[in-house]
C-alpha cells in the first residue's frame, strides 16, 4: 500500500495508464466472443500473449541493467519440468506448471551466483553459453526425456465448458498468465525493489554506497525472471503436446524476447508486451503473406530500426521517460 | 570517542603497495582533512573505508565495530555516506528521485511515504536545489551535480560523511556557499571527512589534516601547523 501511495506522488498519469491497460486487457478478453470463428486470429493472439509474457520476464532482468541471450535456458527447462512432472506423476498441466517454472527459477539462481561478478558483454555471453548445458542433458539422458526423440502426448489444458486443447482453452490461458505477470511486475518495479534495479542499472558503485545490496537484487531478479520464463516454457509444452530439445533449447526463445522487448520499449512496464503484440501480428498478418519464406526478417528489421531511431522502443516514442518510472 | 578508526591499512594493487601502513582516528562531531598530491592514496583510503576496496592487512572500525570486510551496502546503511571525486548522479533519474533513492535504499523498511517526501524536499532545500527538483540529473551544471552528491548521501541519513574533492571546480562564492553549509551540518553533529587537494576547504574547516604522500601518513596535525611544515612543503611541491 506504501508502495502505491509513493508512486502516486511521483507519478500523476499513473491511474489513467492503468486504466487504460486493465481496459485492454479486458478487451482482448472478450475477443473470443467475436472472433470465435476466425481459429487463426486467435492462435496468433495467443502467441503473441506467450511471447509477451516471455519478454516481461526478459525485460525485468534487463530492467536491471543484465542483457540475457540465455533465456532459452529457462524456457526450455520449464517445458521440460512441466511436461516430465505431468507424464510421470499424472498431473493436471495447471498443477504441472508451476514445477516447470521452479525449474526455470532454480536453474536461473544457480547462473545468477554462478555470474555474479559478470556485467555487460561477459554476462550476455556466459548465458548465451548457458543454454547448452539443459540442452545437452535433455538430447543425452535418454531414459528420462526420451533424448532427441522429444516427449509425446503431453497432456493439455482443460477449462470447464470449453474443449481440451481448443484454441479457445490455449487463448485464455495464455492471456491469463500473461495479466498476471504483468501485474506482478508492475508491482515489482514500483516497489524498493524495482527502484533499487534502476539505481543499479546506472551506476552499481552509488548504488551500493547508498546501502543497495547489489548481489541479493540481482539474484532474485534473476530468480523471478527465470521463473516467469519456466512457466512460458511449460505453457508452450502443454499447448503443442510435443517438445524436443532443439525445439524449445533454441536461439529464437533467446533472441525473440530481448528484439520484442526493445521494440516496445524496454524502460517502460508495458513496453515489452505491446512490442510482442505489434510485432507478432506484423509477422502474421503482414511479412507471413509477401514473403512466406522469409518473413523472420522482420525482427531484424525491427532490432535495426529499435537501435538506429528509437532506442526507447516504442514506448519511447509515445512519450515514456527514458529511466523514469514510465508505464503502470 | 573515535567514531572511525583506520589501523595499519596496507593495501595493493598488483604488487605495488598503494596505502602503506596508514593510521588515523576521526573524533566524533568532527571535521577531519585528507590532503596530500596527486596519486598520494587519499580516494583508495575512502575506497577502503566504504567496503570496496579490501585492505591487505589492517582494520578498519566504525562505531566500535569492524567493518574491514563488510560489503558497501552494509557499511552504507551503518551510517557512513560517501560521495565521489567526479559526480555520479543517477543521470536519467530527476534531482528529486537522485536524493529519493538515497533515502529508500538505506532504511530497513519503507517508511511513511509522506515522511520520505517531506525529508526529501528538506534535504533539496538545504542544498539549494529546490529549483532543479524535476530536472534530469544528467542535465545539471557541475556545481550543482556535486550538490546533489552530498544530497543524496545526507538522504542515507549517515553518521559520518566521506566527501572526496567536493570543490574542486567550484567557483570562490560557491566554495563561500559549500563552506557554511558543511559548518552548518558539522553544528548538527556531523562527522565529516574530506578530501581536498587544492586546501579549498581543509583550512576553513578542518581542525585535524592529515597528510598522504605515495600512500604514507607524512604528517597529522592542526591546519595551520601541518601547512607550514617543510616535509608537507616538499610533497606539494616534488
Amino acid at each position: 500500500m506504501k508502495v502505491i501511495t509513493l508512486t502516486l506522488h511521483l507519478h500523476q498519469r499513473f491511474f489513467p495508464k492503468v486504466l487504460t491497460v486493465t481496459g485492454f486487457i479486458l478487451l482482448l478478453f472478450l475477443v473470443p466472443l467475436l472472433a470465435i470463428q476466425s481459429s487463426f486470429l486467435l492462435q496468433v493472439l495467443s502467441t503473441s500473449f506467450l511471447y509477451a509474457a516471455l519478454s516481461l520476464s526478459w525485460n525485468l532482468l534487463a530492467y536491471s541493467g543484465h542483457i540475457s541471450l540465455g533465456h532459452a535456458a529457462f524456457f526450455g527447462l520449464g517445458a521440460y519440468g512441466s511436461a516430465l512432472f505431468a507424464l510421470n506423476f499424472d498431473t493436471d498441466p495447471f498443477t504441472s506448471i508451476w514445477a516447470g517454472g521452479l525449474a526455470g527459477a532454480l536453474l536461473a539462481a544457480f547462473s545468477g551466483i554462478l555470474f555474479a561478478r559478470l556485467r555487460g558483454a561477459y554476462f550476455a555471453l556466459a548465458t548465451l553459453a548457458l543454454v547448452e548445458i539443459p540442452k545437452m542433458i535433455a538430447d543425452n539422458w535418454v531414459s528420462l526425456t526420451r533424448g532427441s526423440l522429444g516427449l509425446l502426448n503431453i497432456p493439455p489444458f482443460k477449462l470447464p465448458l470449453i474443449n481440451a486443447n481448443s484454441n479457445l482453452t490455449i487463448y485464455l490461458v495464455n492471456l491469463s498468465s500473461l495479466t498476471i505477470l504483468l501485474l506482478v511486475v508492475a508491482l515489482i518495479l514500483n516497489s524498493r525493489w524495482g527502484w533499487a534495479l534502476r539505481a543499479l542499472r546506472q551506476d552499481e558503485k552509488v548504488s551500493m554506497t547508498i546501502g543497495i545490496n547489489s548481489n541479493f537484487y540481482t539474484l532474485i531478479t534473476i530468480s523471478v525472471s527465470g521463473f516467469g520464463a519456466g512457466i512460458c516454457g511449460a505453457i508452450f509444452a502443454h499447448s503443442i503436446g510435443i517438445i524436443e530439445p532443439g525445439m524449445v533449447f533454441s536461439l529464437h526463445y533467446s533472441a525473440l524476447p530481448m528484439v520484442m522487448a526493445l521494440f516496445g520499449g524496454r524502460f517502460s512496464v508495458i513496453g515489452p508486451v505491446v512490442g510482442s503484440l505489434v510485432l507478432t501480428l506484423l509477422d502474421q498478418f503482414v511479412f507471413q503473406p509477401i514473403f512466406p519464406a522469409g518473413h523472420q526478417i522482420l525482427y531484424g528489421l525491427a532490432i535495426m530500426i529499435t537501435i538506429l531511431f528509437m532506442p526507447g522502443g516504442l514506448m519511447g516514442l509515445l512519450g515514456a521517460r527514458k529511466h523514469g518510472i514510465t508505464g503502470s | 570517542m573515535a567514531l572511525l578508526e583506520v589501523d595499519k591499512i596496507t593495501t595493493y594493487r598488483g604488487s605495488q603497495k598503494v596505502l602503506d601502513s596508514v593510521s588515523f582516528s576521526v573524533e566524533e562531531k568532527k571535521i577531519v582533512g585528507i590532503i596530500g598530491p596527486n596519486g598520494a592514496g587519499k580516494t583508495t583510503i575512502f575506497d577502503a573505508i566504504s567496503g570496496f576496496f579490501k585492505p591487505g592487512k589492517g582494520r578498519i572500525s566504525f562505531e566500535r565495530i569492524e567493518i574491514t570486510h563488510f560489503p558497501p551496502h552494509r557499511i552504507a546503511k551503518m551510517g557512513l555516506g560517501r560521495t565521489f571525486q567526479i559526480p555520479r548522479p543517477f543521470k536519467e533519474q530527476t534531482v528529486f528521485e537522485n536524493v529519493l533513492l538515497g533515502h529508500l535504499m538505506s532504511r530497513p523498511r519503507l517508511m511513511d511515504p509522506d515522511d520520505v517526501i517531506t525529508e526529501t524536499n528538506i534535504i533539496l532545500e538545504k542544498l539549494e536545489l529546490s529549483s532543479k527538483k524535476e530536472t534530469l540529473a544528467g542535465e545539471l551544471t557541475l556545481s550543482e551535480q556535486r550538490r546533489l552528491e552530498i544530497a543524496r548521501a545526507l538522504a542515507t541519513n549517515p553518521k559520518l560523511l566521506l566527501l572526496d574533492e567536493v570543490a574542486a571546480g567550484l567557483s570562490p562564492a560557491a566554495i563561500d556557499r559549500l563552506v557554511n553549509l558543511l559548518k552548518q551540518l558539522n553544528s548538527q553533529g556531523m562527522t565529516i571527512v574530506i578530501i581536498d587537494h587544492f586546501l579549498n576547504l581543509t583550512i576553513q574547516l578542518a581542525s585535524n589534516v592529515i597528510v598522504l604522500d605515495n600512500g604514507r601518513k607524512i604528517a597529522e596535525g592542526r591546519p595551520d601547523e601541518v601547512l607550514n611544515m617543510r616535509i608537507v612543503r616538499d610533497a606539494y611541491l616534488g
